[in-house]
């Protein structure tokens, strides 16, 4: 395990490239994972982490990496952008494969970054994009960030009510923050606008409770080269009281390893 | 400007410089060592060290967030069999080293949240290296008052009166076996207050050094904490109370997940950093 800054040195990114096991087969393809946002990135954090170590057993170079403005990358949490996350995607791509030296790389995007992933993909060649859970409409996604936000602000385990009159939270969800043109680009990203995918395959694993992908994976352009791997249970994204929760790794992670071979 | 590195007898420990740009490095300012929050990796609950080593970069301070063996992207070291605390405090010792090749400031401040503040006080008084400390949720001990402030309310609501007899009397009944599991990593989570005395000597072991430490509490901690002046009323009469500053942020949560919040603590934490 590397950690590394990477990319722009006036917007450095702070990555991990996990590197193959010692003893594993070869691979040709190297693999870049990519967060969700906002409050779910750091309850996706261990499993993240987790999924990487797993896929290094099977001879894969790997980053995982935080784009602008979140997590360890630089920029203050205020300078995020969804167009930026984008490019940071294909930087990360870019980085792996020549730390690597592979010719080909894999993208896997959990939650809203599976849907930055497809449209990384809409410019940027992927051997395979993996989707994880993924948000299919963002403007569907911010209104469920809305509602944990105005669950979290009236929560007595968490706050005095007495005081949250005199909170301006116009700009934030969930501690972390969204301006404007953040909010205004997530919600105008879904995955069913997408005209085309440059990929060869694509894999989406969603939970019975996740957002509907059924009708980005039967459009006519995707049909041929996208499958849907459903798992029973629940993400529970959308429930307040796991806003600092670890998601714990589960039977999808098995099964995404299984898919990427 | 963020440097990363890997450190630790087993290079095992991923932790970031977080230095001020285009100044000229200033070893006379004190650098703040922040320390997990319970099982949440560097950037902290919410990115809060992120920020707050943002911050304090703007402000000419640098800053060195690093992640304990085990908790966040730090592998544990299998051979070693120390406990989660004393590996805990070793680890802290190979950052302070790092520190001290790296930097070489003359003062170091460690800060936790949580878990985190129970180590920063822990390392304080083994490590005389720090100079101080900030605290956040951090030990606190009752008074007379707290008991006060804490079930007036309740003996003064019939209602709530009701509710705690039935549930004395439901344990008169036989109580079924509660099922644990072990779990990984759960003691990251807590933390046990230590024997009052035992924690005064450490505050008087540390003030004989120097040491200043700031405590913030949030409404988080009402269970131990209700007001402001709960510490002084303690330990007034000792010598260390002095070097203890005090603030209570009844409006916040535990993670500051509201931004104006978060800028508050932030400010008072740099306004008492630039003081030490």
């Amino acid at each position: 395990m590397i950690p590394l800054f990477f990319g722009d040195a006036s917007k450095p990114l702070f990555g991990i490239h996990h590197q193959p096991s010692t003893n594993s087969q070869f691979q040709d393809v190297s693999i870049v994972l990519c967060n969700p946002i906002g409050f779910e990135y750091g309850r996706a954090h261990s499993v993240m982490r987790y999924l990487a170590k797993k896929l290094t057993a099977n001879g894969y170079h790997v980053l995982r990496f935080d784009y602008y403005a979140t997590g360890d990358s630089s920029g203050p949490s205020s300078d995020v952008s969804v167009e930026q996350f984008i490019n940071d995607i294909k930087l990360a791509c870019d980085e792996i494969k020549a730390i690597s030296a592979t010719r080909k790389v894999t993208v896997i995007g959990y939650r809203y970054g599976a849907l930055l992933a497809a449209f990384a993909a809409e410019t940027y060649k992927f051997n395979r994009l993996i989707m994880w859970d993924p948000v299919v409409n963002g403007a569907a996604y911010l209104d469920d960030l809305q509602v944990i936000h105005n669950q979290m602000l009236v929560d007595p385990m968490r706050f005095d009510l007495n005081f949250l009159s005199s909170t301006d939270s116009s700009t934030e969800l969930v501690g972390h923050d969204f301006p404007t043109p953040f909010r205004d680009k997530i919600k105008s990203l879904n995955l069913n606008d997408l005209k085309k995918i440059k990929t060869r395959r694509i894999d989406v694993f969603s939970y019975s409770d996740g957002y509907q992908v059924e009708s980005f994976i039967n459009d006519e352009t995707f049909l041929s080269k996208a499958e849907n791997h459903k798992f029973e249970g629940q993400s529970e994204w959308n429930n307040v009281s796991k806003i600092e929760a670890k998601v714990l790794p589960d039977s999808s992670i098995e099964k995404i390893i299984e898919v990427i071979g | 400007m963020d440097k990363v590195f890997l450190f630790g007898e087993k290079n095992n420990l991923v932790g970031i410089f977080s230095e001020p740009d285009n100044v000229q490095k200033n070893h006379d300012k004190p650098l703040i060592l922040i320390l997990n929050a319970g099982l949440v990796h560097r950037p902290g609950p919410l990115r809060m060290n992120k920020e707050f080593s943002l911050y304090l970069a703007e402000q000419g301070f640098s800053s060195f967030r690093f992640d304990l063996s085990g908790i966040g992207d730090s592998e544990k070291d299998g051979a070693n069999n120390q406990s989660f605390s004393e590996r805990n405090i070793s680890d802290v010792g190979e950052a302070l080293e790092l520190i001290k090749d790296k930097v070489s400031p003359s003062k170091i401040i460690v800060m936790g949240l949580c878990t985190g503040a129970d180590l920063a006080h822990r390392v304080a008084v083994k490590y005389t290296d720090i100079s101080g400390s900030i605290m956040l949720d951090g030990y606190g001990y009752p008074t007379q008052r707290f008991y006060l402030k804490r079930y007036m309310p309740i003996l003064l609501s019939p209602l709530r009166m009701f509710k705690i007899a039935v549930k004395l009397l439901s344990k008169l009944l036989p109580a079924k076996k509660s099922i644990t599991t072990k779990e990984s990593g759960a003691d990251a989570y807590y933390w046990e207050l230590p024997v009052k005395k035992h924690y005064i000597d450490d505050m008087e072991l540390q003030h004989k050094r120097g040491n200043k430490h700031l405590y913030v509490y949030t409404r988080a901690v009402r269970e131990y904490y209700n007001y402001e002046g709960q510490f002084v009323d303690n330990f007034a009469s000792h010598d260390f109370c002095s070097s203890v500053e005090i603030k209570y942020f009844t409006y916040a949560d535990h993670i500051y997940a509201v931004l104006s919040h978060r800028k508050q603590l932030f400010d008072a934490c740099l306004d008492w950093i630039k003081r030490f």
